[in-house]
């Protein structure tokens, strides 16, 4: 029998091959599963909300959703059930999701170390920061559709405290790393330079806030959060890099239909991986990486002399768009043009300036294990080093399992819309018949929808939300 | 050692895999703080010393020595201006309830409440007996409105959450608009959380 790993590392290999066995057969999995979303997003896609929300609550049953992406079910759930309307149960688990976070945001040490030798998928996944801040904006449209105004502005409020923290968490994780940098004995010399978050002021919880406030009669405090909501756009132009959106809270004769649009899904994680390979019988070095394809494509082969078999896999995730193919919203009160909506948010884009903040620290653990793991992988092929073509397998299967066990940590919800468009139009009182075109790049509709006898009263918050997340 | 090693790992992954309930009954009156938000706790201790605040006043001697007769109030809006979710009728409900039967106030309907009457009511001159029907403007009218709200101010850095909380309560006369009481309480909370766990 052969004998993969030295005398020194015979306790190390153990560990590894009995954490390998446990993640396989126990209750983690060494990569991301997403195929169980493609029914769901199908019928997000032909706006069957409520055929949405039971194949999540399918997927539930069918345990695709574990424990421990118990996060990312809550999420998901939450936003399929309130775009079907069904707003308490979407406030359950939105609830159930932003506590999920809140409790996950406490590293488990056992997990940390297990991700240390495998990889982030087998932690429990605690949510990116824009997941976590849209669960508080949609739970407050969830309470502005059931009339709890108080309630709506709880949600307004714990979105802004996180978006204030937001900076100051990552500069606590950074003073963390380096302290325990400090203690290293290894002397490694990684560095984590944290991003800084330059997104402290949302402009659609500002929109909502500003709304709720002239509904309740205090004008002054509407005015400063329009104030504000201008101050999103001027002060953070990488983020909101479009117009300024004209919005209106008051009219002193008539009164205001506020109209707010969820479209596109917002970005997905797609893996990106780098694989470094030397071969010392063929002499040969070779690199293969993700291309934009997401194909994996050799990027170049060298033949050069080399004294060791070493094979490094770098597998990170990254953010990829997946942009809406709705051009322009119009909106009609009675079949009577009223205007048009204008983004107010662009989920992609908080997305990403949220997300790289974190990013740094996905590089750093992921080149760390990397590392760690060709080089025990070099010292387990030394060993089963042999003549022709079995010791050429033996190498190729420690090759195969450390490649297997290397995988980009891609969960994210599909669920998320990429948009969100308003407009505020001056109308008289009464009862209308709402109708919003989603038009494409040509002008042609691409999706009509009806929203019958909407009641607009003077100095009220009159919201009518539509969802066509294509 | 192997032996060991292999179970104590497969151990943890048992334990890190599954889960059981255990339901205690405990007295109401037991602190349990498990997450640090609002709760039963907090809404009691702020109805414990605005009930006894708002009856040691002024307010209710003197509208007694005026008219005679113990001063009629309701419950108005209680706005929750935190960043949790607070029903605020928990303790204005205990509010009622206490100063009822201390049998210093008469207290009558919330506006909700009285909207659902008002409908029986009307319900009742369609459908009910001469007899049992019940008069329609024969309520009693409040004197004072209890309203008031509860406010946070939070300060958050490396994991300790310090959560300030300000109830404040305010009984109004209907007629002249004065305020009669002020009663406010507050309560600070410092919440910390472990960065780590095994």
């Amino acid at each position: 029998m052969v004998k993969f790993f030295p005398e020194k590392n015979k306790l190390l290999g153990l560990i590894f091959s009995v954490l390998i066995f446990g993640s396989i057969t126990g209750c983690s999995s060494l990569a991301t599963k997403t195929d169980f979303y493609r029914p769901i997003t199908k019928e997000l896609h032909q706006n069957n909300f409520y055929a949405a929300v039971e194949k999540i609550e399918k997927a539930k049953t069918d345990k695709k959703y574990s424990h421990k992406n118990r996060f990312l079910y809550y999420l998901d759930a939450g936003l399929a059930y309130h775009y079907a309307k069904l707003y308490d149960s979407s406030n359950i688990r939105l609830t159930s999701a932003e506590d999920a976070a809140d409790e996950l945001f406490t590293k488990s040490i056992s997990k940390a170390a297990t991700s240390l030798l495998l990889n982030d998928n087998v932690l429990e996944y605690a949510g990116e920061d824009y997941e976590i801040l849209y669960t508080n904006l949609i739970k407050a449209m969830n309470y502005l559709s059931l009339n709890m105004f108080d309630d709506a502005f709880v949600e307004i409020r714990r979105a802004n405290n996180k978006l204030n923290l937001l900076d100051q968490k990552y500069a606590d994780a950074a003073t963390r790393f380096q302290e325990m940098s400090a203690k290293d004995t290894a002397n490694v010399g990684l560095t984590y330079d944290y991003e800084k978050v330059n997104f402290n002021n949302d402009a659609f919880a500002r929109y909502l806030s500003m709304h709720i406030y002239a509904a309740d009669g205090l004008y002054d405090d509407a005015k400063i959060d329009l104030d504000w909501m201008h101050r999103a756009f001027k002060e953070q132009p990488h983020i909101y890099n479009f117009e300024i959106p004209e919005v209106n809270y008051y009219s002193q004769e008539k009164a205001i239909l506020s109209v707010v649009a969820l479209t596109g899904i917002a970005p997905h994680k797609d893996a990106f991986n780098l694989r470094i390979r030397t071969d010392k019988d063929l002499n040969l070095v070779q690199v293969l990486f993700t291309g934009e394809d997401g194909n994996e494509s050799e990027y170049a082969h060298f033949a050069l002399p080399v004294s060791s078999d070493y094979y490094f896999k770098f597998a990170v995730p990254k953010l990829v768009d997946k942009p809406s193919d709705v051009h322009k919203i119009k909106v009609f009160a009675n079949d009577e043009p009223i205007g048009k909506l204008s983004l107010i948010e662009d989920i992609s884009r908080v997305a990403h300036e949220t997300y790289n903040a974190k990013k740094s620290l996905i590089y750093i653990r992921s080149f760390s294990r990397a590392i760690y793991k060709g080089l025990v992988a070099n010292k387990m092929k030394k060993k089963a080093d042999s003549d022709g073509l079995v010791g050429w397998l033996k190498k190729a299967a420690i090759d195969v399992g450390m490649d297997a066990t290397e995988n980009a940590d891609l969960r994210s919800s599909f669920l998320l819309p990429g948009e969100i468009h308003v407009g505020d139009f001056e109308i008289n009182p009464g009862t209308y018949n709402i109708r919003v075109d989603y038009l494409d790049k040509n002008g042609a509709t691409i999706y009509s929808k009806y929203i019958d006898n909407v009641a607009v009263k003077k100095h009220d918050f009159n919201l009518a939300e539509t969802i066509y997340l294509n | 050692m192997k032996h060991l090693i292999i179970i104590l790992i497969l151990t943890l992954f048992i334990i890190g895999c599954g889960s059981s309930t255990k339901v205690y009954r405990i007295d109401e009156k037991t602190v349990t703080d498990l997450s640090g938000k609002w709760n039963d706790t907090d809404a009691r201790l702020v109805a414990e010393e605005m009930i006894s605040d708002c009856l040691s006043r002024p307010w209710l001697t003197a509208f007694n020595a005026k008219n005679g007769e113990k001063p009629v109030v309701t419950v108005g809006t209680i706005r929750n201006k935190t960043d949790e979710h607070i029903d605020t009728e928990t303790f204005s409900t205990d509010f009622e309830r206490e100063l009822i039967n201390a049998g210093m106030v008469r207290f009558v309907a919330r506006k909700t409440q009285r909207d659902e009457m008002r409908e029986e009511r009307f319900d009742q001159s369609e459908f009910a007996s001469k007899e049992t029907v019940k008069q329609l403007r024969a309520e009693t009218g409040a004197d004072y409105v209890l309203m008031g709200a509860i406010k946070t101010i939070i300060d958050q850095a490396e994991g300790i959450r310090v959560v300030f909380y300000q109830t404040d309560l305010e009984l109004i006369d209907v007629e002249s608009m004065e305020k009669v009481w002020i009663g406010t309480k507050k309560i600070k909370k410092e919440i910390s959380k472990d960065k780590t766990k095994w």
